[in-house]
């Protein structure tokens, strides 16, 4: 009898044993497991679209040890160029010294901006490389257009990283230098693998141009508001005309303007400030009031504009020096305001949660105006038809003809305060307020926090 | 002549005073291992044989009784109860011991010690009162949490919380509150009123069948269980006064008005031009009149006293304990009330418990305790809020509390007037909370008893919190916020108790079983503005919601545990336990951790050299080694996660955490040697203890390079350790009429880190960095005033002694530490003819405090806040001698953080007295009452301390503070209200 209930109860007791094991195996609630999250088409497609949330910049989104902050397309590629490419045309009255220093080609290895625009790039890179490693999960209608976002997005990504974190590329020579590490892989352990070292500026290019030209071959000609085949087509112009290579910018912009069915809009001040893209737009970063990349502490607007509910207090204020370059019956010299402040303020990004501009169509016919003009040929258009063109929306009249610097003045003012400045200057070789366009404090440098962490990587020149 | 053959004795055995039958007594035939074990009714029955038989009658707390049987058949035996501490029952996990044959280190204290204590939190009640284990209330906000660390810091990121354990289930102990005040506590839930013991277990020894939360330490709480006999009452009823235990002096309004003008035109000769300027203003008088009306009209508001009050405590306790053979209860109910010494910051209790034993029948018993509670906290505004009370002395007393021109609360102090919060905004936390408990025992042999117990810890808090139009946050229509909180935590736990009987000196226990708990959580809130009028508070009016949001997590373990406690020669003593536990918390790789723990120990005084020595009457060596674990970390560190994000109005999901497949528990491993002691026949007894704590694999969010996608994950780096000594002395100075015993415990501890792989994690001032204890202070030395100029000084810190009056030029140092060396208490309790005084004083020694508030307390007017009364010293021509530099408004004159506002924390206090009175019977008899009992007791009453804040018992953790933000910032003040000094009076009645 005894025996029996022994042996009952030790049953008992230790039957729940095996059972108990999955017991352990808890999900979270709040965000899912790496498992589920690349389980199916659908799940790798919305990791997919995270990476645009993270090119825009969505402002607080940062959860995981990095900062809050890093806002790339969303603010800080624009402000990058614009402050650190001014030349006597602005003045920046802001408190962040952080953007202090990028205005003053004074930074500092630990600069909050440059740490935290690498972190979140790099952040989206491993976004694009998990939905690539995931790609044959995807289903078949859509495997090549999701491909195609994914490798737009690292591509796009690495081009503005190598222009930011190394010296520029010099068209025709070997550029050997630093570029900024390639990372092909999405992360799904931390090992030896992680602390990689950079790559030269012409292995970037060469991955940056190998991405792209896939990407363009296989996404779609239409697909909303996300990348399409006509985005990786005008991605490539931009870093074509980075390289001099003037032939097949002029190509990829000829591309996007003849077969990407995109239109000026009509008057100049409506292609800013709007909550939808317009016909110009080739690729905009969709903001609105829930999500944008700030409206108090970060965000275009935050320290473009100084209007009632709109910016900060006036941080960058647009000196006569920039007034000066337009004539007498610019719209786009209409564009600009006097702000609370009573300083003249650019009206390009001067409402909360609107779209901001990326790649519109305007600077395609002046990359094809001026890549034609360079090679002395014709495609598309005459450079001065091109120009012209631009030249009728903002409300002037026609040139007669038009020279190198009629072209780049034209590309100057029509694209002001849109991130192109200091890149315009690198590639055109023209000094920026007396530092030379190659300058190593033109650079940004690799974050301290990177360098402490990842030994593999160089550190450069200035840092 | 003796007979030979077998014959059966049979018998009942009770306790001598209560003639209550005792059950579970041994019953060996003595020199043999024939034996059995009083039933519930304490009948045995034995069949012996054998020349001389003698029975042994052994039974925990008693004394043992040796009975020669003759020619008897029927041998009935009253024990009597051995009251020396050293034979008293010691609750362990899964299980009692009796103390004498302890491996471990576990310190008792005995519930009727702590027994209506003004305080809220039955943690508070231990200070003072067991060796090694520090306690420190962050504040005097009743309600609050509280930090408990048994022997140091063993952690950086995870807990350093014990786990608390009442009647044998874990439960919920962390904070549950809104994440923008500070934390709250889910023990002050606990009547202690009901608690029978508290044992603490501090060595590995005695925590690792608790596994992989034991290397806190464990807190184990039993309740009381119901005593059959004549069903017995208790009422009792207190009532008393709380108010602040220290205030500091401040300057009054003419001092403000004349130190403030010094204080500007320092500064104006400084600058070359008015600081006024400064504000768009022109000169002195503009600048007052804008910034601070009223100066001019001779005010000298006494803000610290607007911001105190004396509270009102109020307790009521009821119990009933009763039952027959068969059914024992134990019913208690407890309404507690006390009003906090800050305005509008209080707390009540409303507590019911009952627990039940019930025999069914030889073989099967089981057991339920059932407690239900509801408190109510209403909470004040976290430290650093300009809304909260104690922030009210930065205002100048130069303004009116009243704005003489409306009449009502003056919004035109310099900064918000916390008053109108205290009369516009409400922030009540009510929490209901359930523990509850069922057991079965069932007996499969005499020897072999099965346990299955399921208990259940239900939380459900709930927060309501408006601010009204006109407070600083609710503007300009009101803000609302409501939040609920539900944490069901059970617990499953299967044993089997083994007590084979093999001789009256040689037994072994064995315990074997399986746990299994699992913790759910979920919280929904939601944030609203624009209502109606400030009548309307719920946000069913609101116009407009600001956040939203529902969380759920869980967590789960499953473990296995045993332990064998054998003793040899009733002289030797050898104890093996450990446990298995499997964690949801943890990687795949690593999901389930051993942690075993060896102990032994030798009575030395049963050895024939010492045995029967009356000046040594009791001396055991012991010694233990083991392993325990800490998991206390996120539910999901281990997991690669990915999150929900939007762009365009489409939702999309991204990667926030790497796996980390190998994460697991930090383990420490401790040795623990001591002695008990017992001189004088027991009359002085005592332990000593050393201890070693190295704790490995701590559990660190590292950084890793970004280009990975990642910028941190949990591993598994780092090394720690705590080393330390512990005494306890307990002796009986007077025995007779007049008795007086005292209870002394000392402890020492040290707490470096070994090992962070060269990171420094810093929370402010505070960091934790290799060589250097936890929390460790750093910051530039302060080096009093440049006689001649006036200028704050500060050395330079580079070797060269130097010193410097420029701030940014001189080095940081390592310049304390927030956490005491030497911590210990002493009680005294005297007794004559029905009078008792009891008194325990309790200290910490070698701990610093930064007053964070410093800057602006005692700034020399760097602003507009009043100051501290040393200002008054400042130095004023070359020549002064003084430590307190020149004022200067807006001229940061040694605000900067120095040690200036580091002072040394030690303090020693007046923790609890009582004074009572036992009416005598010859009173009592003719009104049918039991006992009656008339007290006196204080809390806080006397504090010494070098400390020139309100309080050396003070930390400031900040709102919602991580784990690791916890651990390392200790020692902090900022506007932090002190312990209430507390006085109550209350009548005990028994029948």
């Amino acid at each position: 009898m005894k025996k029996i209930y022994i042996a009952i109860t030790t049953l008992a007791v230790f039957l729940g044993l095996p059972a108990c094991d999955n017991k352990l195996d808890v999900e979270p609630q709040q965000s899912i497991s790496s498992d589920v999250a690349l389980s199916s088409s659908e799940n790798v497609v919305n990791v997919l679209i995270s990476g645009y949330s993270e090119i825009g910049g969505q402002f607080g989104t940062a959860s995981d040890g990095r900062p809050e902050g890093g806002e790339l397309f969303g603010a800080d590629f624009n402000l990058f160029s614009e402050l650190m490419g001014n030349d006597g045309e602005i003045t920046w009255n802001g408190t962040f010294d952080t953007y202090e220093d990028v205005f003053d080609k004074d930074l500092i290895d630990d600069n909050a901006l440059a740490r935290d625009n690498w972190m979140r790039a790099y952040n989206t890179i491993n976004i694009a490389n998990t939905v690539l490693d995931n790609i044959d999960i995807v289903d078949e209608g859509i495997r090549s257009q999701v491909r195609g976002e994914a490798l737009w997005l690292r591509g796009t990504l690495l081009f503005e990283l190598v222009r930011v974190y190394a010296l520029p590329y010099e068209a025709g020579e070997a550029n050997d230098q630093p570029g900024v590490p390639i990372v092909l892989t999405g992360t799904t352990q931390i090992d030896e693998s992680a602390f990689v070292s950079r790559a030269t500026v012409a292995e970037v290019y060469q991955q940056v141009l190998e991405d792209l030209t896939t990407a363009e071959t296989l996404m779609e000609e239409r697909n909303g508001f996300f990348a399409n085949t006509y985005v990786a087509t005008a991605t490539l112009s931009r870093v074509y005309l980075q390289q001099e290579n003037y032939a097949a910018a002029r190509d990829a912009a000829n591309r996007v303007i003849t077969e990407g069915g995109y239109q000026l809009v009509s008057t100049y001040a409506d292609v800013f400030n709007n909550a939808s893209n317009t016909s110009e737009d080739i690729f905009a970063v969709q903001q609105n009031s829930t999500f944008n990349a700030g409206t108090s502490n970060s965000g275009l607007q935050t320290f473009y504009a100084n209007l009632p509910g709109v910016g900060r207090d006036g941080d960058i204020d647009i000196l006569q020096k920039h007034l000066d370059l337009y004539e007498d019956g610019d719209e786009r010299l209409e564009l600009f305001y006097v702000g609370e402040d009573g300083q003249p303020k650019t009206g390009k990004w001067a409402s909360n949660g609107t779209n901001i501009q990326v790649m519109r169509l305007a600077e395609m016919y002046l990359t094809r105006a001026e890549a034609n003009y360079r090679l002395g040929t014709t495609v598309g258009a005459t450079p001065l038809e091109d120009i012209n063109l631009i030249r009728d929306r903002a409300g002037l009249s026609d040139l007669g003809s038009a020279d190198l610097d009629d072209i780049l003045l034209e590309r100057r003012r029509e694209l002001a305060f849109e991130g192109q400045r200091l890149h315009d200057l690198k590639r055109t070789k023209q000094d920026v307020n007396g530092f030379p366009y190659n300058s190593d404090d033109m650079v940004f440098p690799i974050p301290r926090r990177e360098t402490d962490v990842n030994p593999n990587l160089e550190q450069n020149p200035k840092y | 002549m003796a007979q030979a053959q077998n014959r059966t004795i049979s018998g009942t055995v009770t306790d001598q005073e209560s003639d209550e039958p005792l059950p579970g007594v041994n019953v060996i035939l003595q020199g043999t291992t024939i034996g059995t074990v009083t039933d519930i009714d304490g009948n045995y029955q034995l069949e012996i044989s054998g020349d001389n038989p003698v029975l042994l009658f052994s039974y925990v707390g008693y004394i043992t009784q040796e009975i020669p049987v003759d020619a008897r058949t029927n041998i009935n035996v009253g024990l009597s109860q051995d009251i020396t501490q050293l034979n008293e029952v010691v609750v362990v996990g899964y299980g009692t011991q009796i103390k004498r044959n302890l491996t471990g280190n576990i310190a008792q204290v005995d519930g009727k010690d702590i027994e209506n204590i003004p305080t809220t939190s039955i943690e508070n009640t231990l200070q003072g009162r067991t060796a090694g284990v520090f306690i420190q209330q962050g504040s005097g906000k009743p309600g609050q949490a509280i930090k408990m660390r048994v022997r140091g810091s063993s952690s950086i990121t995870a807990s350093n919380q014990p786990l608390f354990v009442v009647d044998g289930i874990p439960i919920t102990s962390e904070n549950q509150g809104i994440t923008n005040n500070e934390p709250t506590n889910p023990l002050a839930d606990i009547n202690f009123n009901d608690v029978e013991s508290i044992e603490v277990l501090k060595d590995a020894s005695a925590a690792a069948i608790y596994g992989s939360r034991a290397a806190n330490g464990v807190v184990i709480i039993t309740t009381k269980s119901g005593r059959s006999g004549k069903t017995q009452f208790n009422v009792d009823y207190s009532l008393g006064y709380s108010e602040p235990s220290n205030k500091r002096d401040w300057l009054n309004g003419e001092q403000y008005n004349e130190l403030f003008d010094e204080a500007y035109n320092n500064s104006k000769e400084d600058f070359g031009f008015e600081p006024a300027e400064f504000f768009g203003l022109s000169n002195l008088e503009e600048l007052k009149d804008a910034a601070i009306p009223g100066w001019r009209d001779n005010n000298n508001t006494d803000w610290q006293d607007e911001a105190f009050r004396t509270g009102r405590i109020n307790q009521l306790n009821v119990s009933a304990s009763g039952g027959d053979d068969k059914t024992r209860f134990y019913f208690g109910g407890s309404f507690t009330d006390q009003e906090g010494i800050l305005i509008g910051n209080d707390f009540n209790r409303l507590s019911g418990r009952l627990n039940l034993d019930h025999k069914v029948s030889d073989r099967f018993s089981f057991s339920s305790n059932f407690n239900l509670v509801r408190t109510q906290l209403d909470r004040v505004a976290n430290d650093n809020a300009f809304a909260t009370p104690l922030q009210l002395v930065a205002l100048p007393p130069v303004q009116p509390k009243i704005d003489p021109e409306t009449g009502r609360l003056n919004t035109n102090t310099v900064y918000y007037n916390g008053l109108i919060q205290h009369r516009d905004a409400t922030a009540n936390t009510v929490i209901y909370r359930t523990l509850a408990n069922a057991q079965g025992n069932f007996k499969i042999t005499n020897n072999l008893l099965f346990t299955s117990k399921f208990g259940l810890d239900l939380l459900n808090q709930i927060e309501d919190n408006y601010q009204g139009r006109e407070t600083q946050d609710g503007a300009p229509a009101g803000q609302g916020e409501f939040r609920s909180v539900r944490v069901v935590n059970y617990t499953v736990d299967n044993y089997l108790t083994y007590t084979p009987v093999i001789s009256e000196t040689n037994t072994l226990e064995v315990v074997a079983g399986l746990s299994y708990q699992q913790s759910d959580r979920i919280l929904g809130s939601i944030q609203a503005r624009g209502f109606p009028s400030d009548a309307f508070k719920k946000i069913a009016s609101a116009a407009e919601a600001e956040a939203f949001t529902s969380l759920g997590s869980r967590f789960s373990y499953t473990s296995v545990f045993a332990r064998a406690n054998m003793q040899f020669f009733d002289k030797l003593l050898v104890s093996l336990s450990g446990r298995v536990d499997g964690s949801s918390r943890f990687g795949e790789d690593n999901r389930y951790g051993f942690f075993p723990a060896v102990s032994a120990g030798w009575i030395v005084t049963q050895e024939p050299f010492l045995g029967g020595s009356n000046l040594v009457s009791f001396l055991k060596l012991r010694a233990s080694y083991g392993l325990t674990g800490n998991s206390e970390i996120g539910n999901f560190d281990a997991l690669g996660l990915y999150q929900g994000t939007s762009y365009g109005g489409l939702s999309g999901t991204r990667p926030i955490s790497v796996p980390s497949p190998d994460l697991k528990w930090e383990t420490t491993r401790q040795i623990d040697i001591g002695i008990d002691f017992g001189l004088f026949d027991d009359r002085i007894t005592g332990e000593i203890d050393y201890y070693l704590k190295k704790t490995d694999d701590l559990l660190l969010d590292v950084n890793v390079p970004a280009t990975s996608g990642f910028g941190v994950v949990t591993q598994n780096i780092g090394k720690l350790e705590n080393e330390g000594f512990e005494f306890v002395l307990n002796t009986q100075n007077l025995t007779g009429p007049l008795s007086w015993s005292t209870s002394l415990n000392l402890a020492y501890n040290t707490n470096v880190i070994t090992d962070l792989e060269g990171q420094i994690i810093t929370s402010g001032i505070n960091r934790a960095e290799e060589g250097y204890p936890i929390g460790v202070f750093y910051m530039v030395k302060y080096a009093g005033v440049n006689p001649e100029t006036g200028d704050a000084m500060f050395e330079l810190g580079d070797g060269s002694g130097e010193l410097t009056n420029d701030y940014s030029a001189a080095m940081e140092q390592h310049v304390g530490s927030p956490f005491p060396d030497w911590i210990g208490g002493m009680t005294n309790t005297l007794s004559y003819k029905g009078f008792e005084l009891s008194f325990l004083f309790q200290f910490v020694t070698g701990n610093q405090i930064f007053n964070d508030a410093g800057s602006f307390q005692t700034s020399g007017f760097d602003f507009f806040d009043n100051q501290t009364a040393d200002q008054l010293d400042r130095w004023q021509q070359p020549g002064d001698v003084t430590d307190v530099p020149e004022v200067r408004f807006l001229g940061g004159n040694g605000v900067d953080n120095s040690t200036r506002y580091l002072y040394d924390g030690d303090y020693l206090r007046l923790r609890t007295m009582t004074l009572a009175y036992e009416l005598p019977d010859r009173w009592l008899t003719p009104l049918s009452l039991r006992n009656v009992r008339v007290y006196l007791t204080g809390q806080n009453l006397l504090t010494f301390t070098g400390y020139e804040g309100w309080d050396p018992e003070v930390n400031f953790d900040g709102t919602n503070p991580a784990n690791q933000t916890n651990n390392i910032r200790g020692g902090r003040d900022f506007y932090t209200a002190p312990q209430p000094r507390s006085l109550i009076f209350g009548v005990k009645f028994g029948f």
